[in-house]
């Protein structure tokens, strides 16, 4: 999985003496987010925002066109928010940041990844709605936002989709009822306890976001 | 009209008077301002009060004129100027603002002011100077501005204004400097900017701006300095332009769209000391007039499609200090005159299509050189040991290129060396010099990067290796052919992020001084000959993120401390030889993506605890001595997308949870003890490419669904009793007909063979009496003595006589399937016709066979509606195909469109006469025509009875071969009769 050009530098130093107008707009991005975050074990030290991209940083993997495909930061201690930078790595599918101790609200941005086929923001202290941009997301099998402060209900959109294999919103502050369409049909209740959900949809009798 | 002109002027004379009037009823006046001032600060907050100096100090007890940030003019007493700037304030600007109606400057830049820009604010007429620079405006820039007809500076920049830039702003005659910069302007450049003739510096850098850099149509000498940063803009550069600007000192075009080459008047701006357009899309040749640009300082042209060589006169830039070219098609060798630029300070032509030599005395001028970058070009040669004269380097890339002979040892006395990268070169180091290099090397007390990664250095690995920089982040050093072992001392670079020793020839035990490489990301020994064990000073490494350590000769088990590497996600310590079980602790670490521990000698069973590393993507376990059942929690992980548990002795049935592993796209448990049967949940697995089961002691059905049907028969072979479909190569299965819809392809399969046999006779029958057609007129005495009868060839028969249909024993395909050749027992070479639907039986896969059943034209029309397959089908097929043997013509001829189709060709003409439609290759022998015509009219008739389109009405299987016979007897008596 990881690429073997990680032991080597590869890609030559382009640039001069303004670091911060790296070229490469995923490691802008990357760049972007790590200024959000408290690092406390220094996982992000080799984010070096000099390079042309940043395909041999830890935690970064690229695909053979040298763009960023995943992001590893799952259980890595690391604090702070995340940003609309997160929009700008149009090739990620995956992106891990599970237990950690992110707040602020889920970027709507990540609607912008259509490649994305993994989420895993559970377990960190983020805040706000459940964007309703990720049902934009077609190629979404994971979602995982379980344990975090989110609020609203379930976007509607989400029903449509279809290759969602697994959705877990359990442990937040969600509210309204929850979907029955589509994916949802397969989720056990266990993906949505711990909230304040009124139970399944009744289509046609309460409105979806009965209670919020 | 005259009266109507006289009109408006009485109106606006009255107009005036009355605004007369009310100016008089308030003359403003110092308490005007007083008023307007306060306004501000009743609007004006700070995130910390105690720090609002304005609360305070802005007292109407005391004069407006002492209170800070206001300045009075002394003839009329009036606020001249406002600067509140760097105060940490927030708030609006209120309305009132417009009453202080002396005021020449205004400057908030550094607060915190939001809101709109107030449209009052352009009736401070007498305004010079404006600066809300950094703060939260929004909105758009009010058009009413442009009435600041005595504005100088316009300073805007860093807040969040939207829109696009007001045409007014040219109103502003006295305009200097206009910095818009870092806001999110939108629209077009407007040209009118460009007419201001006092204006000295543009400044529209890092917005939204789109459609291209406007045309200078006049001169303007005092315009110095043109910043369009990161926008949108596009198009070529206007070629009209940069003659009329002789005084343009800087012009920073970079990070937009710009296109086609550089127009040559820009050479004409023989002022300019600063030239950028780095990331564009310019193409076409630097031109040796960028010679006369002497003034230049910095010539940044990276990130474009520039091609050719680099100009000679490049040479002649004598002030140049920052120099890059990188990221574009340059090619040639780099003119030497480039490195006597004393002045320079970066030298960077990285990932070009440079050749050639670096001039020995490379770094002889270059005294204030701090980067060289090199990379990613065609450069060979030698590294100049002159280089080591550039003392002020700190960063020297010189990597992916073709360098070879001696890294000199003198790169060691560039003491302010950060930065070394020579890696994917041909560079070596003579076995005593990689000593005396690395000694050298530990002269730079500031390395913090150094690889030489894939270079044939061909050297033992020095103990001085442990003396280099403290502050060294990353050392890499794979591919390099490195022998000998590896020293204790290694652990002293504390700082190391990145180690990687891989692919060498390094030997002896990995050393056990880890502890203070605490900040290690990445261990690779990777394909070496280390021997010994793992030792458990590794768990000392509490960054380690990688840890690589296969294709060794590493012995006795894992570490059980394993568990302490908590940032692991990657482990490899595949093709050693390590024993005993795999410690329970491994599976505490929850977080890892890969794990590779393939071909050790590892046994017992597997934990059930596999089932927490809930994201691991890869797990590769093959070969190994692994026992026991797979346990059914590795159905958890969900992430999987490699599975490999294959060459092992594990035994059990392959768990149902398998079909949890939604992500599965590679599985292979080949090589074990399995028995059971395979769960039909591993259907549900859409991303599976790759299976192996085989060599196992599985029974029971394969299941058919979802990726089954792609699956080939290596991947069951060898197992106890698999049953499935044929061309999987296990035995049919068996089944009541209660189940057997389960299985579609049989309930194909099971119409089909038959018709298959029947069609395959009627198609060699037919073959046969074409050859003997053909044979008569090729032979002038006729054989007149009937044909052999045909034979019936069992499927079997074919099969063996073709091989299985052999490729090999292809002659030829047409658009109805292929004919091969068949050697039967007897020794009879027969040419065997297939509708295609032969490979049924054989291993293509089911796609390419439902498509070639499929096939146009010769399908029946209750396949083709309801998808229908039975031996009618057959028998339509082979109406057609008699059809176009005798008519050559193909069903899908251009001839047949819409209603028109070959049958209903062949029936209508048939009517009239056969003449219209038979091959008329076949006729041309007068003595033999009439009994050929009267032949083919009966075999079209024949034809047209296979091809009736009711199923149910169509002539029996078993009459063709009757019909056919008949129409042969009549066809002999006729040759006999004309002979």
């Amino acid at each position: 999985m990881a690429p073997l050009s990680l032991f080597s530098i590869l890609v030559p130093f382009l640039l001069c003496l303004t670091p911060s107008s790296s070229t490469n707009s995923e490691g802008n991005a990357l760049h972007a987010l790590r200024s959000r975050l408290f690092d406390p074990n220094n996982v992000l030290q080799s984010w070096d925002p000099t390079l042309v991209n940043p395909c041999t940083w830890f935690h970064v993997t690229c695909d053979d066109s040298n763009h960023v495909i995943r992001l590893d930061l799952g259980n890595s201690n690391i604090s702070g928010t995340l940003g609309s930078e997160l929009g700008e790595l149009k090739h990620l599918q995956y992106l891990l940041l599970y237990r950690n101790e992110i707040v602020g609200k889920i970027p709507k941005e990540l609607g912008n990844l259509e490649n994305l086929v993994s989420i895993d923001l559970y377990e960190n202290r983020l805040e706000g709605e459940i964007p309703k941009s990720l049902a934009k997301l077609k190629s979404l099998r994971f979602l995982r936002l379980n344990n975090n402060k989110l609020t609203g209900s379930i976007p509607r959109e989400l029903t449509g989709l279809s290759n969602l294999k697994v959705l877990d919103v359990s442990n937040n502050n969600l509210c309204g009822t929850i979907p029955v369409d589509g994916p949802f049909a397969t989720f056990p209740l266990k993906s949505f306890e711990n909230n304040r959900l009124n139970g399944p949809e009744l289509k046609g009798l309460v409105p979806y976001d009965f209670g919020c | 009209m005259d009266r109507v002109l006289l009109l408006c002027v009485i109106l606006l004379l009255v107009r005036c008077y009355n605004m007369a009037i009310s100016v008089d009823a308030t003359i403003p006046n110092i308490a005007t301002d007083q008023a307007a001032l306060l306004a501000l600060k009743f609007g004006i907050s700070h995130p910390d009060p105690d720090h609002n100096i304005l609360a305070s100090n802005w007292s109407a007890n005391t004069s407006v004129c002492s209170w800070i940030g206001v300045t009075c003019g002394s003839k009329h007493h009036r606020v001249i100027a406002l600067n509140l700037s760097y105060m940490g304030l927030e708030g609006t600007i209120p309305p009132q603002i417009g009453n202080l109606s002396f005021l020449v400057s205004l400057r908030l830049r550094n607060n915190s002011f939001h809101g709109s820009v107030p449209n009052e604010l352009s009736r401070l007429y007498r305004l010079k100077n404006l600066n809300f620079g950094f703060n939260n405006f929004n909105g758009e820039i009010p058009s009413s501005l442009g009435l600041l007809s005595k504005l100088r500076d316009l300073f805007l920049f860093g807040n969040r204004f939207t829109g696009a830039i007001p045409q007014s702003i040219s109103n502003m005659s006295s305009l200097e400097r206009i910095g818009l910069a870092f806001n999110g302007l939108s629209g077009y450049i407007p040209s009118s900017l460009f007419n201001i003739s006092t204006l000295k510096q543009i400044d529209l850098g890092d917005n939204k701006l789109s459609g291209p850099m406007p045309s200078i149509l006049f001169n303007m000498p005092s315009l110095q300095k043109i910043d369009l940063y990161s926008n949108e803009l596009s198009g070529r550069l206007p070629t009209d332009t940069f003659d009329h600007l002789p005084n343009l000192q800087w012009l920073q075009l970079s990070h937009n769209r710009f296109y086609g080459g550089l127009p040559s008047t820009l050479f004409s701006c023989k002022q300019l000391q600063y030239l950028s357009v780095w990331f564009n899309n310019f193409t076409g040749i630097v031109p040796p007039a960028i010679g006369n640009l002497t003034m230049l300082t910095t010539l940044y042209l990276a990130e474009n499609n520039f091609a050719g060589a680099i100009p000679n006169e490049i040479g002649h830039l004598q002030n140049l200090e920052n120099l890059n070219i990188g990221d574009n098609h340059f090619s040639g060798p780099i003119p030497f005159e480039v490195f006597n630029i004393t002045t320079l300070q970066i030298i960077g032509m990285p990932l070009n299509n440079l050749s050639g030599p670096l001039p020995s005395n490379l770094g002889l001028f270059l005294p204030n050189l701090q980067r060289l970058l090199f990379g990613g070009n065609e450069l060979n040669g030698t590294i100049p040991s002159s280089i080591s004269n550039a003392s002020q380097l700190t960063h020297l890339d010189l990597s992916t290129n073709s360098f070879s002979g001696f890294i000199p040892n003198t790169i060691g006395n560039l003491g302010l060396l950060q930065y070394l990268n020579l890696e994917f070169n041909n560079l070596t180091i003579g076995s005593p010099e990689m000593n005396s290099l690395f000694s050298s090397l530990s002269n730079c007390i500031y390395l913090e990067i150094l690889s030489f990664t894939e270079n044939p250095l061909n050297a033992i690995l020095p103990n001085s290796i442990g003396n280099l920089s403290t502050s060294l982040q990353k050392m890499l050093l794979g591919g390099c052919n490195i022998k000998g072992s590896i020293f204790q001392d290694i652990g002293n670079l504390s700082s190391l992020t990145s180690l990687d020793l891989g692919d060498n020839e390094l030997v002896g035990l990995i050393p056990t001084a880890w502890g203070k490489l605490g900040m290690l990301q990445g261990l690779s020994l990777d394909n070496n000959r280390l021997q010994g064990p793992i030792p458990s000073n590794l768990c000392h490494l509490k960054s380690l993120f990688e840890l690589y350590l296969r294709d060794n000769e590493l012995v006795g088990q894992i570490p059980g401390c394993i568990n302490n590497l908590v940032l692991l996600r990657y482990l490899r310590l595949g093709s050693n030889k390590l024993t005993s079980t795999v410690p329970l602790s491994l599976w505490n670490l929850t977080d890892l993506l890969e794990v590779d521990l393939s071909s050790n000698s590892l046994s017992g069973r597997l934990s059930l605890e596999l089932g927490n590393l809930k994201v691991l993507g890869d797990l590769d376990l093959s070969n190994n001595r692994l026992s026991g059942d797979i346990p059914m929690t590795i159905g958890s992980l969900k992430d999987l997308q490699i599975l490999s548990l294959a060459g092992n002795q594990l035994e059990g049935s392959i768990p149902e949870s398998f079909g949890d592993l939604v992500s599965l796209e590679f599985l292979d448990v080949s090589g074990n003890n399995l028995s059971g049967e395979i769960p039909k949940s591993l259907e549900a697995l859409v991303y599976l490419k790759y299976l192996n089961v085989s060599f196992n002691r599985l029974r029971g059905e394969i299941p058919t669904k979802g990726p089954f049907m792609n699956f080939l028969a290596a991947s069951f072979m060898s197992n106890e009793a698999l049953c499935g479909a044929p061309q999987l190569k296990v035995l049919p299965c068996k089944r009541d007909a209660s189940r057997s819809k389960k299985s579609r392809i049989r309930h194909i399969l099971a119409f089909l063979l038959p018709a298959v046999g029947l069609t395959l006779i009627l198609v060699a029958a037919s073959l046969v009496l074409i050859l003997k057609k053909c044979h008569k007129k090729s032979t002038s005495s006729v054989d007149l003595s009937p044909l052999a009868p045909w034979r019936r060839v069992s499927h079997q028969e074919l099969l063996r006589a073709t091989e299985g249909f052999n490729p090999n024993k292809l002659i030829g395909e047409g658009s109805f399937g292929s004919v091969y050749k068949a050697t039967f027992l007897d020794d009879m070479v027969a040419h065997v016709a297939d509708f295609g639907i032969a490979k049924l039986l054989g291993d293509e896969d089911l796609i390419k066979r439902t498509m070639t059943l499929a096939t146009i034209g010769y399908m029946a029309p209750e396949y083709g509606s309801e998808g229908i397959v039975s031996a009618r089908g057959d028998v339509y097929s082979y109406g057609i195909l008699l059809m176009e043997t005798f008519t050559r013509k193909k069903p899908i001829d251009d001839m047949f469109v819409e209603e028109m189709n070959l049958k209903r060709w062949v029936e209508e003409s048939l009517v009239v006469s056969i003449v219209k439609i038979i091959d008329a290759s076949l006729l041309g022998d007068e003595r033999y025509d009439a009994a050929t015509m009267d032949t083919v009219s009966s075999i079209m008739g024949l034809a047209l009875d296979c091809c009736v389109d009711s199923p149910e009405e169509r002539i029996n299987t078993r009459s063709i071969p009757i019909a056919l016979n008949k129409i042969k007897s009549k066809f002999l008596q006729d040759l006999q009769r004309t002979a």
